[in-house]
């Protein structure tokens, strides 16, 4: 178990999908308004990555590399829209706020990025430890903003009332800016300022 | 060993099993998961009857014993769409269901040569309407009428309520389309949805309510907002609406005759 500690733990801060590698900020803006949404999305976009560099680590050794990317594409869409089922079955609400971006986890470039890079060099085991690691540095990401987004824009946090709005008849007046898709840029900017300052090993030139 | 991997036949070979795999993959989950992904789309357009009814607030979560219960104060009614009567009611008329009627050669009629066109080829004869009634007075407050038609890319269903005067509109709503995003997709905001709510939907003898573009005056009792970029999905949406309150029309107007009494 320990020689996957670091691959399964190095994503998460050492070598973030989002802040380091800056992979996958599409989604990361449109599901955070909310911690239930980013939660459900995390959830999702882990199990997607982790199953598929599995299965294509599995096969890496008979993949041509002229139709490589093709067969990833393939492997990668059939898990989607298998949790996209999954979802619709058993969290009916939740994948109707999601919508469009289930589908859109096929495009979510750190499953690919994970694909090409890890799990075509890499065993079975240690790439679906990998698409683990990275489907939770992906999480941390998106439940820190969402947690901020949904505290700061409307007083709840998992749609339970934390700070009680103004229109609600409490105090707190909601931070609008919060709920719009440019805050996610900012908040997420601030992440990567606060982890570099930190690691200093990860800014750039 | 590279050599023999990049071969044409190899190439074939891996393509044809990776896609027959992911298939048989995909579709065995799909096959699974219907029953209960269908069980989840009832509940849901039941719980849009009652938002169309009023007897639900957006945003309220209700389990499913909850939502039937709150059905009870809801008569649904099948009416013949020719003459304007009742058919059936109640647990009869539920078993009535229109996608398949409209399918079915001897149960639908063509919709063709209509001044509203709603991109179907047929209906069935027969509609479902559903009458919610005052808990207390029992008096009727909302008609509903289900309205479905064909947007820019999608077949949209949704529910029309008028009030008990039968003319005006208490609540719009679609459930169910396959609309862009962020366009056309914006037929689903409630604050445009909240935009027909007062509007009337006949001028004395025909269809009035519509879309228009850009911003309705206030004035305006038929008048609704336009979505901007939405232009193709509002014709749709206003020939769906059009269509089927021209449909219901000898329905209503008896309705509204006979005082709300439907037998």
């Amino acid at each position: 178990m320990s020689k996957y500690s670091s691959v399964l733990l190095d994503p998460i801060f050492k070598n973030n999908p989002i802040a380091l590698q800056v992979l996958g900020i599409c989604s990361a803006l449109a599901v955070t308004t909310k911690l239930e949404t980013a939660f459900t999305m995390s959830l999702a976009v882990t199990l997607v990555t982790a199953c598929s560099s599995w299965a294509i680590s599995l096969i890496r050794n008979f993949i041509p590399d002229s139709i490589r990317m093709i067969v990833q594409m393939v492997i990668i869409a059939s898990f989607v829209i298998v949790v996209d089922q999954i979802l619709k079955a058993y969290a009916f609400e939740i994948s109707r706020q999601l919508s469009v971006f289930v589908g859109l986890i096929i495009t979510n470039c750190i499953i690919m990025g994970r694909a090409e890079a890890y799990a075509m060099k890499n065993p079975p085991v240690a790439s679906f430890m990998d698409g683990i690691g990275n489907g939770l540095g992906y999480s941390l990401v998106l439940l820190v903003i969402g947690a901020i987004r949904e505290l700061l824009g409307s007083g709840k946090l998992f749609g339970m009332t934390i700070f009680q709005t103004v229109n609600d008849g409490g105090w707190y007046q909601p931070w609008g800016i919060m709920l719009l898709a440019p805050s996610a840029f900012f908040l997420i900017g601030f992440f990567i300022w606060i982890l570099r300052t930190y690691r200093p090993e990860q800014i750039e030139d | 060993m590279s050599d023999k991997k990049d071969s044409i036949f190899r190439t074939f070979l891996v393509a044809f099993l990776t896609c027959a795999i992911c298939s048989v993959f995909v579709s065995a989950a799909a096959v699974a998961l219907r029953p209960i992904q269908q069980k989840n789309q009832e509940l849901f357009k039941n719980k849009n009857i009652l938002l169309a009814c009023g007897l639900l607030e957006a945003g309220e979560r209700l389990s499913a014993t909850e939502v039937d219960k709150r059905l009870e104060s809801v008569r649904v009614l099948q009416i013949d769409f020719a003459t304007g009567k009742v058919v059936a009611e109640g647990a009869e008329a539920m078993k009535y269901d229109e996608r398949q009627a409209a399918k079915t050669p001897g149960e639908n009629a063509e919709i063709a040569g209509t001044t509203y066109p709603v991109g179907l080829p047929t209906r069935g004869k027969c509609g479902l309407l559903y009458v919610s009634l005052d808990p207390e007075t029992k008096q009727v407050s909302r008609i509903v009428i289900p309205i479905v038609g064909k947007g820019l890319w999608s077949i949209m269903s949704g529910f029309l309520a008028l009030d008990a005067d039968v003319n005006t509109i208490g609540c719009l709503l679609f459930y169910e389309h396959g609309e862009t995003a962020g366009l056309g997709g914006e037929i689903e905001n409630k604050n445009w949805q909240a935009r027909w709510v007062g509007k009337k939907a006949f001028d004395g003898s025909h269809p009035a309510v519509h879309i228009i573009k850009g911003a309705a005056s206030a004035d305006d009792p038929y008048a609704v907002d336009g979505i901007s970029g939405a232009t193709l999905t509002c014709n749709g949406v206003n020939a769906t609406v059009g269509y089927w309150l021209s449909q219901y029309q000898p329905f209503l107007k008896k309705f509204a005759e006979e005082g709300g009494n439907v037998q």
